[in-house]
């Protein structure tokens, strides 16, 4: 009788405490999850994302979508990844690992390629300006971007 | 990994660069509600509806402070950890309340195969949160799982909130249908305080989720304002606690205000920017501080002074049931006495020991007179009391009203004759039948007349009894010693007398009126006496539903 009256507790509460044993195991002790972030890209040799810096976006930068298995990377780098070199490429043991450039064919909302700034005829002659090109095209149709940047 | 665009957050909680609603939308919410749920569990922990309000509000003040956790933490691991238990908590909430809901109507526990029903959709919920089937990763860019939650999230835990929703508006409306009038407030106020409740806090977290998910907005800002439905249903909870007891709880909404303001008031410090707002705030809070404590001493005092005046009355109650039961004892064994001694007297009288000698007729004469009125006024004392503990039984038949009428006036004819009154009787030609007790209505009509006569030195007493439409009207007028505006107010009472009327009758017992009166409602009826004051007549009115 006791048992029927209480059958909620006594079955909710121990899947309660397992189901919260398994995700801290499976979260924080074996990291065994999928991480995805912006890793290090070389617009001259890769087909990069544009980033802006700041909320304005005065100034941007470069970076290729990543994402690792999380145990992977933090064996590689640990917890912080903003100076691990390793965590911008897909290595042979990684276990699940991707990288994806900028495919204007492909592309998200409010994503861009990044076009790298050469300087122009007319800026080697008159001295360096302002870099307003680069970030009014950033400003334009993605597609525009990456046809004069491919 | 850590989300490095971020702050690193102090205290687990604090950091800068959030949403100026977050704390305050968060802190005071999850504390007026954990703050309410457990004094009113502390103080019914053996009631089952008092616990599963304190879980409800337990799972929401673990819920909010997950969500809080989630906006300034930047530690990927932690931060799914804590994500993991959104769903869970969620859906908890869920069956909870259509539990709470449940006992709320139905008074008992919920049924075993409800309870399976629960069970059945809470298991998977806890099987499943630590596997992909919940969360599949995290974005550490944007420092969210938004984009890796899986169907659990997606259409399981929102499902449920909604199921739960109309689930608890089904029983709801059901409840209302069936139930009494004086139940009807409650279940609206409950039901008001907690589908608001579920509807913001489902309704707005699926359309922040889903709107964040597709990208619409750049973070879940907009679940905040779903937080705000606690407090509603808090309030509401307050309400139905004040007026109806529900948790069998003293009043504490004062309290419960009194720290919600004050909570309310802090947490706008979390984003007030100019100096300016900040002492105006602080002194906001002082004085809100300053006046709750004294609120809630008043409330306090009034509280104790209530609780007093209940336990006097109940003192009070059991001394009257007392003196009840000693009237009866009392009056029981001198009516058995003074009946002895008037059928004495009455044997004497009516010669059964022989003839009396002549001096001794009068005085034998006397005592039977005596014992006869006594015995009349024990009776009138007894019915007063039986009337008053519920024991009289009415018989409800049909029999002639007129002929009663016209046989009471011949008996008590003699009486008016002797004190030299006209007793005029007009009671119209034909039949009256009237559903009801013969006996109770004859004892409140010879009161009515009898009392007339008594109380009439000089002149008539006019009985009257007639049919008008659906009303049966009996009426006795005199031209007696008429009734003051004083004594009309008390007339009807438990041993009403008028303040002179020990000089007109002295054998008055004061229950002849108050037993009239019973007798009359008890059929449905009214009576009223009529009088321009002392010395004028009065006038006596019993209307019956015919």
């Amino acid at each position: 009788m006791h048992i029927r009256r209480h059958i909620l507790l006594y079955t909710l509460l121990p899947l309660m405490m397992l189901s919260g044993a398994a995700s801290f195991y499976r979260f924080v002790v074996a990291n065994d999850y999928i991480v995805e972030y912006e890793g290090e890209c070389d617009p001259a040799t890769e087909s990069c994302f544009e980033g802006c810096e700041d909320d304005e976006c005065t100034e941007h930068y470069p970076y290729k979508h990543m994402s690792k298995y999380a145990s992977d990377l933090r064996a590689e780098c640990g917890p912080d990844i903003t100076e691990c070199e390793m965590a911008s490429v897909c290595l042979p043991g990684d276990e699940a690992c991707s990288v994806e450039y900028c495919d204007p064919d492909a592309l998200g909302e409010d994503e861009y390629c990044f076009v790298a700034e050469e300087p122009s005829i007319e800026e080697s002659e008159d001295g360096p300006q302002a870099p307003d090109g680069a970030s009014q095209e950033a400003d334009g149709d993605a597609g525009e971007i990456l046809e004069t940047s491919i | 990994m850590i989300c490095h665009l971020y702050p690193e957050p102090t205290y687990l909680i604090f950091s800068s660069d959030l949403p100026g609603l977050l704390y305050y939308s968060h802190i005071p919410a999850s504390i007026t509600a954990l703050l309410i749920g457990f004094f009113i569990f502390w103080n019914g922990r053996r009631i089952l509806l008092n616990r599963l309000l304190f879980l409800i509000t337990l799972c929401f003040s673990l819920w909010t402070f997950a969500n809080l956790i989630t906006w300034t933490n930047i530690h990927s691991d932690v931060l799914l950890f804590t994500w993991s238990f959104f769903g869970p908590l969620s859906a908890l909430i869920a069956i909870l309340s259509v539990y709470f809901v449940y006992v709320f109507l139905n008074h008992k526990d919920a049924p075993l195969y409800l309870k399976g029903m629960f069970l059945a959709l809470l298991a998977p919920v806890f099987i499943l949160a630590p596997t992909t089937v919940s969360l599949t990763g995290f974005d550490i860019t944007y420092c969210d799982a938004f984009g890796f939650e899986g169907p659990l999230y997606e259409l399981y835990y929102n499902a449920l909130g909604f199921l739960a929703i109309a689930w608890i508006l089904g029983m709801l409306a059901h409840a209302y249908h069936c139930a009494a009038t004086r139940l009807r407030a409650q279940i609206v106020l409950m039901g008001l305080g907690i589908v608001s409740f579920l509807l913001l806090f489902f309704g707005i977290g699926y359309l922040s989720s889903y709107l964040t998910t597709q990208g619409y907005f750049a973070d879940s800002e907009l679940e905040m304002y779903g937080l705000f439905g606690m407090v509603i249903f808090m309030a509401y909870i307050s309400v139905i606690l004040v007026r109806f007891k529900t948790f069998n709880v003293s009043v504490i909404a004062p309290q419960a205000l009194v720290i919600s303001l004050i909570l309310l008031i802090g947490a706008q410090f979390t984003f007030i920017q100019s100096a300016t707002n900040l002492v105006l705030n602080a002194i906001a809070l002082t004085l809100t501080g300053i006046i709750g404590i004294v609120l809630i001493k008043s409330v306090k005092r009034e509280i104790e002074q209530r609780k007093h005046i209940e336990e006097l009355a109940g003192d009070l109650e059991r001394a009257n049931k007392q003196q009840i039961i000693l009237i009866h004892f009392i009056t029981h064994q001198l009516k058995g006495f003074v009946t002895k001694s008037r059928n004495i007297f009455s044997m004497l009288r009516d010669g059964d020991y022989g003839a009396l000698p002549e001096g001794m007729k009068s005085m034998v004469e006397e005592g039977f007179r005596s014992d006869t009125k006594g015995v009349n006024t024990i009776q009138e004392i007894l019915n007063a009391a039986n009337i008053k503990s519920g024991k009289v039984e009415y018989k409800m038949e049909p029999f002639d009203l007129k002929a009663l009428v016209d046989e009471l006036a011949r008996d008590l004819k003699a009486n008016a004759d002797s004190r030299g009154l006209a007793l005029n009787v007009d009671t119209g030609t034909k039949p009256l039948l009237y559903p009801g007790d013969r006996a109770q209505l004859a004892n409140a009509f010879k009161n009515l007349i009898d009392n007339s006569i008594k109380y009439t030195p000089k002149g008539e007493v006019r009985v009257n009894l007639a049919q008008e439409g659906k009303t049966v009207r009996f009426m006795v007028e005199d031209t007696g010693v008429g009734i003051t505006p004083e004594d009309m107010a008390h007339l009807f009472t438990e041993g009403g007398h008028g303040k002179d009327s020990a000089k007109v009758n002295v054998e008055s017992t004061g229950f002849g009126l108050y037993i009239v009166k019973n007798i009359i409602e008890a059929h449905g009826g009214t009576v009223r006496a009529e009088s321009e004051g002392a010395g004028k007549g009065a006038r006596f009115v019993a209307e019956l539903p015919a």
